[in-house]
């Protein structure tokens, strides 16, 4: 049937045939004998009759055929990640399962710190829009099949924070090949990226570039630093500081002249930071310098120390000049906590000279004089800028002492606001990361592991607790899972305990009512399923470099 | 001692939520008085009070004293997991008497209904007297449809499409009374088609020309064969007739299985494959969710079935029942070749064949089709498929697994088992990607 015939057949039944003009015209000149008006009772019957015929022919008539307006579709991308094993898939949906954002971010994480891509089905539901807030990631992690179905479907991509796909496959080559070097094509994508995406985001491909060669960073970050903004250049320092031995080094002598000669910054985030990364760099390169004895006066001033040892601190009243240049800004608030702005001053030069500079001026060991500083009437309002400090100056065997000031009653507040500025340097600074593990190996850590920001942090960075470390946390813990303590999945990953360790029963087993006992071997079913999955993908990677899975 | 494996346990489950408290429950302290033997398991749930959860595994039929009406209850599921993973917690097979009961009525009952499947007759001159009332009220039904369709095409579909519901519900009512109920269905049907306006058209359209047609053949009857005349009761409201023989063939292929939830009525819809002789079946299956009845389960696709199915007509052997589910027998999947094998290698040649089917039986709601080397490409900015010959078919807008079908198939060709309602458009249910044979045909739970 033509095109022409089913138009006039569909538009004289939609009028109707009241309204039509005339139905013999329609019905085509070999069936008009067939559909004559002597053979049925009414028009509206003749009409019925053709329409049937006409319909049933038309139906079965129809047989596909090529189209000029086909189009192909574009081939699948290269593979640059692995592909996860499906047995890690199933465990990843069994544990992902009813799971809060912050669980979801730590699994997909361990995924992606291992090179492997995100699950498929996962990714989709997140487009699809059924998962929010995840759609950088889940583009950072997306297979080839899914980087060819966000090429396909322009909906999926205006959700990611570039609303483009470009940045994909170079944030996938530097996932893939760390020790690779930095392409200038690469390079510019990825500066584009990195000023055009949401935090989250800019903070992974942060930690991508921290693993790269020092002079490939600092090259990045000489490239990147003027498109930047202030939020951008924050991180932009962090990677600096990554590689501050470099920039301390004869070849790092050109990025390290580059730094200095900066223009004053207009950012107070940025400036201190930048601060801080002149003031351990100073203290480091030339401890006797005209910028260190500045420091060292200006503090001096700050310490009235009496005849009989004892001392006293007294907060900078004004914000001199002299104090502007060593770095000190006029900030009321350290992140979100309230401090005075004197206290502010004094945090600022207790940060900007570390803990070297501390023991100086209070003659005595390091760790004395930062006891002394915590036991002084402005323990609190130092507490986050000597942690701070700690990090700059990687002094992190001195955080336990900080953790026990902080974990003081009336104080709960501050043991969360020191795990946060904790997680933030693990983030920026991967260095840290294994550092503060190994001062936490020191310390009551379950204590501080059970502050979910912490694990996310250190599973970002790719750590791990060591066998020794998961059995002493594994020690600590146990108790706890009896009552309704359950590590939370962040915790569960890090732990790092053998089949036989975990399936050990706690103390007083027989004692325990049955209801314990039920909820112990719940909890030990969902650490062990954690656990299992992060070997499962340790153990793939190690395969896929033997070749096995090519 | 029962055989029952994990994944046969899991599949039974009648939604995600119900399978996810069964597994929490799926332990020995949740239990008591377990027991198994070949036929049956049972045991004692101990919730909020005891519980007595029993199945029949050759249904299988579940039944439980729990208050919760859809079956299998995650009492139920609990026990067939808890079985399936450790038959060592069975600790005993002397069936209870409860257990007893229910399975010699549930005897009773099967050997009643092929009692009747085998068309014994109790009073022969009675039912002939009924049948001839019947068909006279069906003529008069017809002959009041075909005057309503004629109203329809006179005043138009756009007036049509304005009139108030009662009008189409007196046609509907007027079927019903007429004990045509398969027609008084489908003019509910073309009233929603003619209601929507410009859309559906050609759907509306369509049904139209089906309806008058069923009315034709009615009126010309006698001059059908006694199958097509089966199959045309059948059509317009008699209940199902069976073959007396079933197939001869015994072993299929599970190709697809659609679970849709619509107005309080679960059904599903399973597509099987005769390996041997490459041709289809399809099983239909109901389930009221007031009535808290569950949907068969088993049907997964891919899975190889030994069994013998009962058609329903030997004229258009489509839809058909399975004689017995095989709870027992060991699922294993079919081989790859076996779909590659069965699957036309091209679009216009299975097309062909469906045509032809469809000319030969015009009433089918859905026809069936395989084809190997088929792959996703663009038309007019939509989603489409093409064979290795460029002959191109647009997909089915009730097609909802679209994400799914890219993410399996990616560019590259596959082998799909699809289905077409108006030989336009292809809806695929199911495919090969790869090694493995996946489901893309809805599965709404309504959990």
């Amino acid at each position: 049937m033509s095109d022409t015939l089913q138009e006039g057949l569909v538009s004289t039944a939609v009028t109707g045939l009241s309204q039509s003009a005339d139905l013999d015209a329609l019905i085509p000149a070999d069936l008009s004998n067939t559909f004559a008006r002597d053979n049925f009772r009414s028009d509206a019957d003749r009409f019925l009759q053709w329409l049937t015929l006409q319909q049933l022919e038309h139906s079965v008539a129809r047989l596909p055929a090529s189209a000029e307006n086909m189009e192909p579709l574009p081939a699948e991308p290269k593979t640059l990640l692995n592909t996860t094993d499906p047995t890690c898939l199933t465990v990843f949906t069994r544990l992902n399962n009813g799971q809060h954002y912050t669980d979801t971010q730590a699994l997909l994480s361990c995924m992606l710190n291992t090179g492997h891509a995100l699950p498929d089905t996962f990714a989709i539901a997140v487009f699809a829009g059924s998962e929010r807030g995840l759609q950088d990631l889940c583009g950072l992690g997306a297979s080839a099949r899914l980087r060819w179905m966000l090429s396909l479907l322009p909906d999926w991509s205006a959700l990611l924070s570039t609303a483009a796909t470009d940045w994909i496959e170079p944030a996938q080559q530097l996932l893939s090949t760390p020790d690779r070097a930095l392409s200038d094509e690469t390079q510019d994508s990825l500066i584009q990226t990195f000023n055009d995406c949401r935090p989250n985001l800019r903070g992974w491909l942060t930690r991508m570039l921290a693993r790269k060669p020092a002079a490939d960073v600092a090259r990045f970050v000489r490239s990147a630093w003027h498109s930047a903004r202030a939020e951008g250049r924050t991180m932009l320092v962090h990677l600096l500081a990554g590689i501050s031995d470099w920039l301390l080094s004869p070849e790092g002598r050109e990025s390290f002249d580059w730094l200095h000669a900066l223009p004053n910054e207009r950012a107070t985030s940025v400036r201190q930071l930048l601060s801080l990364l002149k003031s351990t760099l100073a203290q480091r390169g030339a401890p006797h310098g005209e910028y260190c004895l500045a420091l060292k006066q200006a503090l001096s001033a700050c310490i009235a120390v009496s005849k009989q040892g004892t001392f006293d601190l007294q907060a900078p009243e004004a914000l001199s000049p002299e104090l502007i240049a060593l770095g000190v800004a006029d900030v009321r608030n350290h992140a979100d906590i309230d401090i005075s702005k004197p206290a502010a001053r004094l945090g600022q030069l207790i940060r900007l000279g570390g803990p070297s500079i501390w023991a100086q001026l209070l003659d005595t060991s390091v760790e004395n004089a930062c006891q002394q500083l915590l036991d002084s009437r402005y323990c609190k309002e130092l507490l986050p800028f000597m942690q701070d400090s700690l990090f700059w100056h990687r002094q992190l065997h001195l955080l336990p002492m900080l953790y026990r000031a902080a974990n003081q009653p009336k104080r709960f507040h501050l043991e969360h606001f020191l795990a946060r500025l904790a997680a933030d340097h693990v983030l920026n600074q991967p260095h840290a990361a294994s550092a503060l593990l190994g001062c936490l190996d020191r310390h009551n850590f379950w204590q501080l592991l059970r502050l979910e920001r912490i694990c996310l942090a250190l599973l970002l960075a790719d750590v791990e607790l060591t066998s020794e470390a998961s059995q002493r946390c594994w020690k600590e813990l146990q108790p706890l899972l009896l009552d309704h303590e359950y590590p939370g999945i962040c915790a569960s990953l890090l732990l790092n305990l053998t089949a036989e360790q975990l399936n050990q029963p706690p103390e007083h087993w027989s004692k325990l009512t049955e209801d314990q006992q039920i909820l112990y071997r719940e909890h030990c079913q969902r650490i062990g399923t954690a656990i299992a999955f992060r070997q499962s993908l340790k153990h793939r990677q190690a395969s896929t470099s033997q070749g096995e899975h090519p | 001692m029962s055989k029952l494996t994990r994944d046969q346990a899991e599949s039974f489950a009648p939604d995600s939520g119900t399978l996810s408290r069964g597994r929490k429950i799926a332990k020995p302290s949740a239990y008591k008085d377990i027991g198994a033997d070949d036929r049956a398991i049972w045991g004692t749930a101990l919730g909020s009070s005891d519980y007595f959860s029993l199945v029949d595994l050759s249904g299988p039929a579940f039944r439980c004293s729990c208050p919760v009406k859809k079956l299998p209850c995650k009492h139920i599921m609990g026990l067939m997991l808890l079985i399936a993973d450790d038959p060592s917690v069975v600790t005993s097979e002397q069936r209870p008497e409860p257990l007893s009961e229910w399975l010699s009525k549930r005897d009773s009952a099967a050997k009643a209904k092929q009692s009747r499947a085998s068309g014994e007759v109790k009073d022969p001159e009675a039912q002939a007297k009924r049948a001839a009332k019947r068909e006279a009220n069906v003529d008069q039904g017809i002959n009041e449809l075909r005057f309503f369709l004629e109203d329809i095409l006179a005043v138009g579909l756009a007036e049509s499409g304005k009139r108030t519901h009662d009008v189409w519900d007196n046609m509907r009512r007027r079927l019903i009374d007429a004990q045509a109920g398969g027609l008084a269905n489908r003019i509910e049907k073309l009233r929603q088609e003619v209601a929507q306006g410009a859309d559906t058209t050609e759907q509306a359209l369509a049904e139209i020309a089906q309806l008058n047609l069923l009315c034709a053949a009615w009126q010309n009857r006698q001059s059908l064969t006694d199958a097509e005349q089966a199959h045309l009761r059948q059509l317009i409201g008699w209940p199902r007739s069976q073959q007396p023989q079933p197939d001869a063939c015994l072993d299929w292929v599970v190709l697809s299985n659609e679970r849709r939830l619509e107005a309080g009525l679960h059904s599903q819809r399973v597509w099987l494959l005769d390996p041997a002789q490459q041709r289809f079946a399809c099983l239909l299956h109901f389930a009221s969710v007031a009535a808290g009845a569950s949907l068969p389960g088993g049907y997964r696709p891919g899975r190889r079935l030994s069994g013998q199915l009962r058609f329903d007509s030997a004229w258009s052997p489509l839809r058909a029942e399975l004689e017995a589910t095989n709870l027992l027998t060991e699922p294993t999947l079919a081989s790859p070749d076996m779909f590659t094998q069965a699957a036309s290698d091209n679009l216009l040649t299975a097309m062909q064949s469906v045509q032809t089917q469809r000319a030969h039986n015009p009433f089918a709601e859905q026809w069936p089709l395989m084809v190997s080397g088929v792959r996703l490409v663009a038309l007019a900015g939509e989603l489409a498929l093409a064979d290795h010959h460029d002959n191109i078919m647009a997909l089915d807008a009730a097609f909802e697994a679209q994400l799914e079908l890219m993410r399996l198939a990616g560019p590259e060709p596959c082998t799909l088992f699809m289905s077409t309602r108006d030989g336009r458009s292809l809806l695929p249910l199911s495919g090969l990607f790869g090694s493995s044979w996946h489901n893309l045909a809805t599965a709404e739970t309504g959990d």
